[in-house]
């Protein structure tokens, strides 16, 4: 806390003496002050900004779908019994987020010396995948860590460190003074979180300890294994699968539902994944602690059915939409929802016709026919490629020769091509789409498409054109 | 008024000025612009100084009139990668025009002469990468042959690369278009080894193409191994080898190895000494006080006063190596004579990996090598 206090007070220190010297100057001779108070005044304004970063509030606005005690009773008295246990208050507020772990923090003011409201977080897929004893353990597992069971100084250390992440991360701003506060406070802060590592690792064996009491050992042990396989997998998921039919303007009307298929898809994971990549994690090996808390061999205190953790929650679906809503920012609510085959379907489709549009408007008017894949196909055959692949914005230069340009062009109309015959022999019907797991979708052919489609493409955009087989293709 | 003000703060104001024209913030501006157009408004401002001194990170250009020292204006330098062995200049330039007899005849001239035939394939693959016309006349006068089959192969990963284009930020399009055209390009070196399993020339393509299609150490080593049982001392096999190792090696150290132990085997290829230096002096400022660069610098420049370096099909490039590294190491001075050799060529490697800006660079270490010996 003192190593985490110095550098503020410090530069208060500091602050105060430029301004103290100025005044002085001006008692002195008020020219010379009017030019050390110039010299001085980007100084002071350094100072300044840089106490205003570390004082001010954090203004990240709060993550989550904020959730009443009314609405959901159940869930809200699990958390606070499980407060209870681990001998700390509950928090004031509760939250559902899109993250793949739950976590406690408070709004704090001085470096996290006062605390002035407690927030719990609980991510969305624990409680759409865990047990709800095992949700327990985690949530007991958090709370742990603002309990008492530690000496008062070391939960002050724990919130000065987390105090202390935040502002690095906080600074680390597209602007030199942020990056000038960055340089002299980062290796000042890998000293100060080095000094409290072994204290951090006893508190999260504690916090361990509290949720394998609260819960019973083998209930904490699974929880935790499970804890890791969600992180794996959650992210896997919400980067590729939920977002898949994003740019078709579509999000998935159960993606709970894919989420857990695609668990199961997924191979069980090492009990002790790699180090996750946050430097200012100093939680032990995952595999450690499964050990440690299996070893306290605790019954559990705390009576929670090993029932699934979604039965905490009354109407859990909307809640858990609305937390996603919330990660994927405003402009997931005008997405349509569609179930899986469909958003695979349109997300690919959407992903496939990237420069169909501009590929046709060229076929157009290099034939003044309507824009359609029959006119791109004649336009083919009429040995029109290069003005088909006219791209005003790509990425040409006037040095590139006539083969490098003509290689552009082929391979924008090949993918503008490909685009509108996938999309064709969709809406004929002669290709679905269908689940993969844990691939992100996958194409099936139907008989009808007894060729390889990327050669029947090749030979439409090849130097002697040949649409033949593909116009027998799409009938 | 503008006699008041330092240069630096000229070429600001310049600056703000153009990024106003061109209606762009100064921030966007100055990732937008080149280093070229960079210095060429630098030297508007003010001819006499070094664009080091007013932008750091931009080329150490000392204000030296090159022709001084009997070197040629920058503004008659080439890339030309042809221009450098005659008898190549002539076949590149008979192709460029239509005629593909003098590429085929030098091909049919130089089987057996393995360094030639490298040298003459990378220069005809360019050609045939920025216009096919002569390539498709040749298929279409002789059908399947050893020697156009070579030329085909390199051609088309050079044609990869210019569909990438030679700046470090590539839209996905262009990765994509890159990614397609190197596994033709592979493909084609394949038909070509079977045309002419003794040929060295298209296993070099397979090297040069191993980084672009990202073989794993093990496919690598096994082509490697084919290439050095057709010729253990191959050039341009060793310097494009030399790149994949830098890229895949996670430390300087085998890179550095790699290049020792062909440096051990013959004076010919002591500029990979060099080379992997330029490939990690990126992360490794001191490398050019390095003893084994020092030395290597040495063994070229002996290499280059013998009959057999001096003249040979690569002696451009040696001398570009030792060029670059003479006055990256502090040792200008006795890099002037070499790029009085080089005399207008500018073309190849290390100045390529600055694309637009490679003559500019190659400028720039004239400059300073002048600038060390005055």
């Amino acid at each position: 806390m003192l190593l985490v206090g110095a550098v503020p007070a410090l530069m208060l220190a500091l602050l105060g003496a430029l301004v103290w010297f100025s005044a002085y100057a001006f008692t002195q001779s008020p020219v010379t002050a009017v030019k050390i108070a110039i010299g001085l005044a980007p100084v002071a304004a350094v100072l300044g900004r840089g106490l205003w970063v570390l004082l001010a509030k954090g203004d990240h606005p709060v993550r989550g779908v904020p959730v009443r005690e009314d609405e959901q009773p159940e869930l809200w008295a699990l958390v606070r019994e499980l407060a209870r246990t681990a001998g700390t208050a509950p928090p004031d507020d509760l939250r559902v987020t899109a993250d793949a772990n739950a976590a406690v923090m408070e709004d704090t003011r001085l470096l996290g010396l006062v605390a002035l409201r407690r927030r719990m977080f609980i991510g969305a897929p624990l409680l759409a995948e865990m047990r709800a004893d095992g949700l327990a353990a985690v949530i007991t597992h958090e709370l742990a860590h603002y309990g008492n069971r530690d000496t008062r100084l070391a939960g002050a250390a724990y919130r000065s460190r987390r105090a202390f992440a935040r502002t690095l991360t906080a600074i680390d701003r597209d602007d030199l003074l942020q990056r000038a506060l960055h340089f002299l406070l980062r290796p000042y802060g890998a000293f100060v979180l080095r000094a409290s590592a072994d204290l951090s690792r006893r508190q999260e064996r504690a916090a361990d300890a509290a949720a394998a009491e609260a819960v019973g050992s083998a209930a904490a042990a699974a929880a935790f294994r499970e804890l890791a396989s969600i992180a794996a997998s959650w992210a896997l998921f919400r980067d590729h699968h939920l977002v898949a039919g994003w740019d078709a303007d579509r999000l998935p009307a159960d993606p709970f539902g894919g989420y857990r298929r695609l668990r199961a898809s997924l191979p069980d994971l090492p009990a002790d994944p790699p180090h996750e990549a946050d430097p200012y994690d100093t939680h032990p090996p995952m595999g450690e602690r499964i050990a440690a808390v299996a070893a306290l061999s605790a019954a559990g205190t705390v009576r929670v059915p090993a029932v699934p953790a979604l039965g905490l929650l009354r109407g859990p679906a909307p809640l858990l939409d609305a937390a996603l809503l919330d990660d994927l920012g405003p402009e997931a609510r005008s997405k349509r929802r569609a179930d899986w085959p469909a958003l695979i379907r349109d997300g690919a489709l959407a992903s496939l016709t990237e420069h169909t549009d501009l590929v046709l408007a060229n076929a157009s008017r290099a034939t003044g026919r309507p824009p359609s894949l029959r006119t791109l196909l004649d336009a083919l055959d009429a040995g029109l490629l290069a003005e088909l692949g006219a791209d005003p914005g790509g990425p040409g230069l006037p040095s590139d020769g006539p083969r490098v340009r003509r290689e552009r062009a082929r391979l924008l109309v090949r993918a503008g091509l490909e685009g509108a015959v996938v999309a064709a022999l969709t809406g004929a019907g002669a290709i679905r789409w269908r689940e993969s797991w844990p691939a992100a979708g996958a194409m099936h052919l139907d008989e009808r498409v007894r060729d390889p489609l990327p050669e029947l493409i090749d030979a439409a955009v090849s130097d002697r054109p040949d649409t033949a087989r593909l116009r027998a293709l799409l009938g | 008024m503008a006699l008041l003000l330092g240069a630096k703060t000229r070429v600001l104001m310049a600056m703000r000025k153009d990024a106003k024209r061109r209606g762009l913030s100064f921030t966007k501006y100055m990732e937008a612009v080149s280093l070229q157009e960079m210095i060429t408004l630098i030297r508007e401002v003010d001819p006499t100084v070094n664009p080091a001194d007013i932008v750091p990170g931009l080329p150490d250009i000392p204000p030296v009139d090159v022709t001084r020292w009997g070197l040629p204006p920058e503004s008659a330098l080439s890339t030309d990668l042809s221009r450098p062995v005659p008898v190549i200049g002539a076949a590149v330039a008979a192709a460029r025009a239509g005629d593909w007899r003098p590429a085929a005849q030098l091909l049919e001239r130089s089987h057996g002469d393995w360094a030639m035939r490298a040298a003459a394939v990378h220069a005809l693959g360019e050609a045939a990468a920025d216009d096919g016309a002569w390539l498709n006349a040749w298929r279409a006068a002789v059908g399947q042959d050893r020697h156009l089959a070579v030329v085909e192969a390199h051609g088309t990963f050079w044609l990869a690369w210019k569909l990438r284009g030679d700046r470090p930020e590539a839209t996905a399009g262009q990765h994509d278009a890159f990614h397609q055209t190197v596994l033709r390009a592979e493909a084609a070196a394949h038909q070509a080894i079977r045309l002419a399993p003794e040929d060295p020339t298209p296993w070099c393509t397979l090297v040069t193409l191993a980084r672009g299609r990202g073989y794993d150490p093990e496919t690598f080593a096994a082509i490697w191994r084919e290439l050095q049982a057709r010729d253990p001392l191959h050039r341009a096999g060793h310097e494009f080898a030399l790149m994949y190792w830098a890229e895949a090696a996670s430390s300087s150290e085998p890179v550095f190895a790699f290049a020792e132990r062909a440096a051990a085997a013959s004076p010919s290829l002591a500029f990979l000494v060099v080379q992997a230096a330029v490939e990690c002096e990126d992360g490794d400022e001191a490398i050019w006080r390095d003893a084994r660069v020092q030395r290597a610098l040495d063994a070229v420049s002996r290499w280059l006063s013998a009959p057999a370096g001096g003249g040979g099909v690569y002696a451009g490039a040696d001398r570009h190596w030792a060029a670059y590294g003479l006055v990256s190491a502090g040792r200008g001075a006795e890099a002037v004579p070499l790029f009085a050799q080089l005399g207008t060529d500018a073309s190849g490697r290390p100045w390529q990996d600055y694309g637009p800006d490679a003559v500019a660079v190659f400028d720039g270490f004239r400059r300073r090598a002048c600038a060390a010996a005055s």
